[in-house]
């Protein structure tokens, strides 16, 4: 490996994977205490929902922001991330709510991504009717399109798990396909009117639109993925978000029940955790795609 | 499965605490209040499309100049989108931005007239439609919440009401995050072009690609719920600006996820364009920088950019209030219940119902689903197949620089010079 290779993918550790996400997981998570802090302590419909005598108590803890913020942030450098309402370790309930909505958001990214590289290559042709119907669909709000997969599939005998269907809904309802799939043919259609190809032509190489070994489609196709990945890294606050919403129509019980109990509750511990999580899925994908980019684009450096 | 959704949603829609409101005379002073602001905005924007129109027009007589592409109305028609789409379509006679124009014309027209229907919410008629679906009628079309037009749900409300409040509220929120991200995002990008700001605001831009906005969002939602029901018996002034601090805040949230990528735009166009020859010309000219970057980049080189931007995050951020809206319509706990965006005309719970059963092919109750999700297929597709249209005119008319080279800066040197 080279020396400045190394130096590059050095200073991208540094700064990408530890300063920074630093940075954002506190920015964030300061941010959403502090809004919370300033709440009114009288709640109508929570002590309409829960009448606790410990309640009021509680709303008094969180009202004093500074002091309760650099608590927080001394016990999870300890590694205990508080308790909740109910008295359980937050973490727990964390940790199997995170793995839910990072399978169902993850596959679904993998298929979107699949999907529209299928669609942005494959436009124009025989599909084309096809291409237009995923583009319809994709326009329809999320959780329409849920309720009318539950009334298609799920009505009268259950032939495709929830999951499933979560995840098919996620990839096709998140409106990202139309924009993705477009980028990716753009790239791949400019790629195609460089110099490069021109030589690759005049030497023979086979012209084929799609990317196999040994024809010209694979290095124009080569040389495209290298502009899309840079854009995956800001495809998954999208759907991660969206998945919220996916959750509550399918029932599945993921981070988004987590935070909209904790705000019934008023339960600070159990929101700053769940928004700890969602930034930190986030971050892990966006870093996992910029890796990847600097991997692939020999001319990128870190430090220009 | 079914039956589970359907008894969930019927128990919050009986504890929904801003249904009583609504019902209420305070809730509907809540409801006016936010068609005033609307009476407010349309007609200013109007007239300022007029006048725009109006000075095009003089300075054609007066200089007989050509049209040229990009120009002064288009400053305004950044704003006044759906104006824009009109002209572009007639002067460019292609197919597809008409049918472009012809998908936006709902949503067009029904913004027009939302502020109508926003004060036609009358309560006793929906207490006495309460348990009758009506069909639409199709020649009684402005007879009372407009259910002569579109018909009415299990609750009472008119279809038409419900659509028409919430394309006023689309466009209002559309309108100020799209704003809020061209003036703000105008004025970071523009700052790129120096190195020292560069680095904090490229900085910015990373932190806010990498922040899940909606969590946020939803965060500021509860709050305004919580401080909703300390604030509802209050006066109607400070109704009035928590209302206004909501939208604007919800808008500005909202443009914080879309913002990284117009600076991104900016910042690279300026870095293109800085190195060009006519740049050293307008320098040696002694133009001040402010000048440089607001008028001979951004304005000349950029403007083109942006609005294909704005075209295409105009559908988004439509679905991303649609999906905000789902929420805060299931849960009391997010509050805001004077917001009432697209998601809530197909909420009530014989409109889920009518979905759910879909399978049977029965389709009695057609109208409680198939005109608002017309609508938003529509306007969501529009804004698809017109920001495609000006990203394939955008690529054709790919900058020559050869040919800017030639034109007006040289000649300027030139003429200095033999002075």
């Amino acid at each position: 490996m080279n020396k400045e290779k190394l130096k590059n993918i050095l200073s991208f550790i540094l700064f990408e994977i530890t300063l920074k996400s630093i940075l954002i997981l506190f920015l964030t998570t300061f941010l959403c205490s502090f809004l919370l802090s300033i709440t009114p302590r009288e709640n109508r419909i929570t002590v309409l929902i829960r009448e606790d005598a410990s309640y009021e108590k509680r709303a008094e803890e969180i009202q004093k922001f500074p002091g309760s913020y650099i608590v927080w942030l001394k016990n999870i450098s300890q590694g205990d991330l508080g308790v909740s309402k109910s008295g359980q370790p937050v973490m727990e309930e964390g940790k199997q709510k995170l793995v839910i909505t990072f399978t169902i958001s993850f596959v679904s990214l993998i298929l979107l991504i699949i999907l529209s590289f299928i669609i942005g290559i494959k436009e124009s042709g025989k599909f084309r009717p096809l291409v237009v119907l995923i583009y319809l669909i994709s326009t329809l709000p999320a959780f329409f399109l849920g309720y009318i997969l539950i009334g298609l599939f799920n009505f009268h005998l259950a032939i495709i798990p929830n999951y499933m269907m979560a995840i098919l809904t996620l990839t096709l309802s998140s409106g990202i396909i139309y924009e993705f799939s477009k980028l990716i043919n753009t790239a791949i259609k400019s790629e195609m009117q460089k110099e490069y190809i021109e030589t690759a032509k005049a030497k023979g190489l086979k012209e084929l639109a799609l990317p196999y070994i040994g024809t010209i489609g694979f290095h124009a196709f080569r040389n495209a993925i290298i502009q899309i990945f840079s854009r995956i890294g800001s495809l998954l606050p999208i759907i991660i978000s969206s998945s919220i919403i996916i959750e509550q129509v399918f029932g599945i019980h993921g981070l988004s029940f987590m935070l909209l109990d904790g705000f019934i509750d008023k339960d600070m511990n159990r929101i700053l955790l769940v928004i700890l999580l969602a930034v930190l899925l986030v971050r892990i994908g966006s870093v996992i795609s910029k890796f990847v980019y600097l991997l692939l684009n020999p001319q990128y450096r870190y430090f220009q | 499965m079914t039956q589970e959704i359907i008894s969930q949603i019927e128990e919050r829609v009986k504890h929904k605490p801003g249904q009583e409101t609504i019902n209420s005379i305070e809730g509907l002073k809540d409801v006016k209040l936010v068609s005033y602001s609307l009476f407010i905005i349309w007609p200013i924007l109007a007239i300022i499309a007029l006048v725009a129109g109006l000075i095009k027009l003089l300075s054609l007589f007066i200089k007989k100049s050509k049209l040229k592409d990009f120009s002064v109305t288009q400053y305004f028609s950044i704003i006044l989108l759906p104006f824009y789409l009109i002209r572009s379509s007639a002067k460019q006679k292609e197919t597809r931005t008409l049918i472009a124009v012809l998908l936006l014309l709902p949503f067009m027209l029904s913004t027009l007239f939302s502020p109508l229907f926003l004060l036609r919410s009358d309560n006793n008629q929906i207490s006495a439609n309460r348990g009758l679906a009506k069909p639409p009628v199709v020649f009684s079309v402005f007879q009372g919440n407009g259910e002569g037009l579109f018909g009415t749900n299990g609750n009472g409300e008119g279809i038409a009401q419900l659509i028409f409040k919430g394309t006023g509220q689309i466009y209002l929120l559309t309108f100020i995050t799209v704003l809020f991200v061209i003036i703000s995002g105008l004025w970071m990008g523009k700052q790129t072009y120096h190195r020292k700001t560069e680095f904090y605001i490229m900085g910015f831009a990373e932190i806010f690609e990498s922040i899940p906005v909606f969590f946020l969002l939803l965060v500021i939602l509860s709050i305004f719920g919580w401080w909703e029901a300390y604030i509802r018996e209050s006066g109607i002034l400070i109704r009035f600006f928590f209302n206004v601090t909501l939208i604007a805040t919800i808008a500005i949230l909202m443009g914080l996820s879309f913002l990284p990528r117009l600076i991104r735009i900016i910042s690279e166009r300026i870095k293109t364009f800085s190195s060009e020859n006519f740049i050293d010309a307008t320098k040696a000219l002694g133009i001040s920088q402010n000048k440089i970057l607001w008028y001979h980049i951004i304005r000349k080189n950029c403007l083109q950019e942006i609005i294909l931007f704005v075209s295409q995050i105009w559908a988004s951020i439509i679905l991303l209030e649609i999906s905000m809206d789902f929420l805060v319509s299931i849960f009391p706990v997010l509050g805001a219940k004077v917001y009432s965006g697209w998601a809530q005309m197909l909420l009530s719970t014989e409109t889920v119902r009518a979905i759910l059963f879909i399978k049977e092919l029965n389709f009695q109750h057609w109208w409680y689903y198939f005109f608002p999700v017309f609508f938003i297929i529509t306007t969501v597709t529009g804004f698809y197949i017109y920001g495609d249209c000006l990203r394939r005119i955008n690529e054709e008319s790919e900058i020559d620089f050869d040919s800017i080279e030639k034109i007006p800066y040289h000649s300027l040197i030139h003429s200095l010079i033999a002075k």
